[in-house]
């Protein structure tokens, strides 16, 4: 299933690297693929705290910036939705 | 929780603690620099060994000092949570039994800590920071987090043994890299035998008690060996060596059919270990390789 297909509940629309970041979590647990994306990632045990690090470093990967958790609230990567507002608006306009 | 056996054991590690003991203080002799034109790490052992990702010399034994201040930062980090770990535990009724050579265990893992981070610091810029979670780590009810903390500790040490073993014999490296390693590894061989024996019993606790979460379990350990292959593959460690795409080159060396390959190898032992004890029903290797 595509970003845009599991968002079709959304009103947004997936950030093109959203396939990437579904494909991760993915490999993580696949019923990524059919959970609503304001979901919260941990509780629907589809990240932990294991994961995470890595999961991470997608993100700096795909938008080309690190993630300092400093200055970047942990929030903007526990849903669909946050991770996608986060990859669209950029780190500067996705803080909680 | 005992057994003559297992007593036995605890007896012989104290006192083999007692007779080999040393002042970390003043055990080595530190040179006033370590030449930066040496291989810090034989270049067999680095993470991108067999893959070809990088095959400029000089970039090579750049990468091979920043993955020893990677190795020995790691082991620093590590060292401090077993110690939080196992200083909430001893003298507690629990672990009243293993009290003697829980003492021995946590002044060598001090002195442990002390020799890497001092080497960081006295010949480089200091430690990497830890590549911490921002989340909480997941809890099991105590008995299960006890298999979880000693299991953690188990193949933290059983990765760093592999790597300790070779390069504490290894004539390619500077001499005071080779004593470190070489006093670790002396060290480790007992904290081994005894973290298996512990853990297994810790294991047949926990399942008696609870026996619901032992899927949960075997899960959370492969994914812990996973997340460990990965840390030896800090980004940093590229970025300071000044390739180009830092993040990529990681991602390419990590899943390189070479290196799936050598990740095997690394956790053979404790794999191994894991799948004789019950404690996992199908190796780490057959499912988890690709980190």
């Amino acid at each position: 299933m595509s970003a845009r297909e599991n968002s079709s509940t959304t009103s947004t629309m997936a950030h093109p690297s959203m396939d990437t970041v579904l494909g991760f979590l993915r490999e993580l647990n696949a019923s990524v693929d059919t959970i609503a994306w304001d979901r919260d990632l941990i509780e629907a045990r589809v990240l932990d705290s294991l994961a995470f690090v890595e999961f991470l470093l997608l993100i700096e990967e795909l938008t080309g910036e690190p993630v300092d958790l400093a200055t970047t609230d942990v929030n903007n990567f526990r849903t669909l939705e946050r991770i996608n507002a986060f990859l669209t608006e950029g780190a500067g306009h996705a803080h909680a | 929780m005992d057994d003559s056996g297992f007593s036995t054991m605890l007896a012989r590690l104290s006192e083999k603690s007692r007779d080999e003991y040393y002042n970390p203080y003043t055990k080595f002799t530190w040179p006033d620099t370590v030449p930066e034109d040496q291989w810090w790490m034989n270049p067999d052992y680095l993470t991108v060994s067999g893959t070809v990702l990088i095959d400029d010399e000089k970039t090579l034994k750049a990468l091979a000092r920043y993955e020893t201040v990677n190795f020995f930062s790691l082991h620093v980090h590590g060292i401090r949570e077993l110690m939080i770990e196992v200083a909430k535990r001893i003298h507690t009724p629990d672990f009243a039994e293993y009290n003697e050579y829980l003492h021995h265990f946590i002044g060598e893992e001090n002195a442990h800590m002390w020799f890497f981070a001092e080497f960081c610091h006295r010949y480089t810029g200091g430690i990497y920071p830890e590549a911490a979670s921002p989340l909480r780590r997941e809890g099991f009810g105590n008995l299960w987090d006890d298999v979880i903390v000693f299991s953690r500790i188990l193949i933290f040490e059983e990765i760093f043994d592999y790597y300790n073993s070779r390069m504490g014999k290894d004539q390619l490296i500077p001499d005071i890299l080779r004593e470190i390693h070489a006093a670790h590894h002396h060290d480790e061989s007992r904290h081994v035998a005894f973290g298996k024996q512990l853990v297994k019993r810790l294991y047949d606790r926990a399942l008696a008690a609870d026996p619901d979460r032992r899927e949960e379990i075997e899960k959370y350990v492969k994914d812990y060996m996973t997340y460990s292959v990965r840390s030896l593959y800090n980004p940093q460690i590229f970025r300071d060596c000044g390739v180009g795409n830092p993040l990529a080159v990681r991602r390419e060396a990590l899943s390189h059919p070479v290196r799936e390959a050598f990740h095997v190898k690394l956790m053979t032992r404790v794999d191994r270990f894991f799948v004789a004890a019950g404690i996992f029903s199908t190796s780490w290797g057959t499912e988890h390789v690709s980190a």
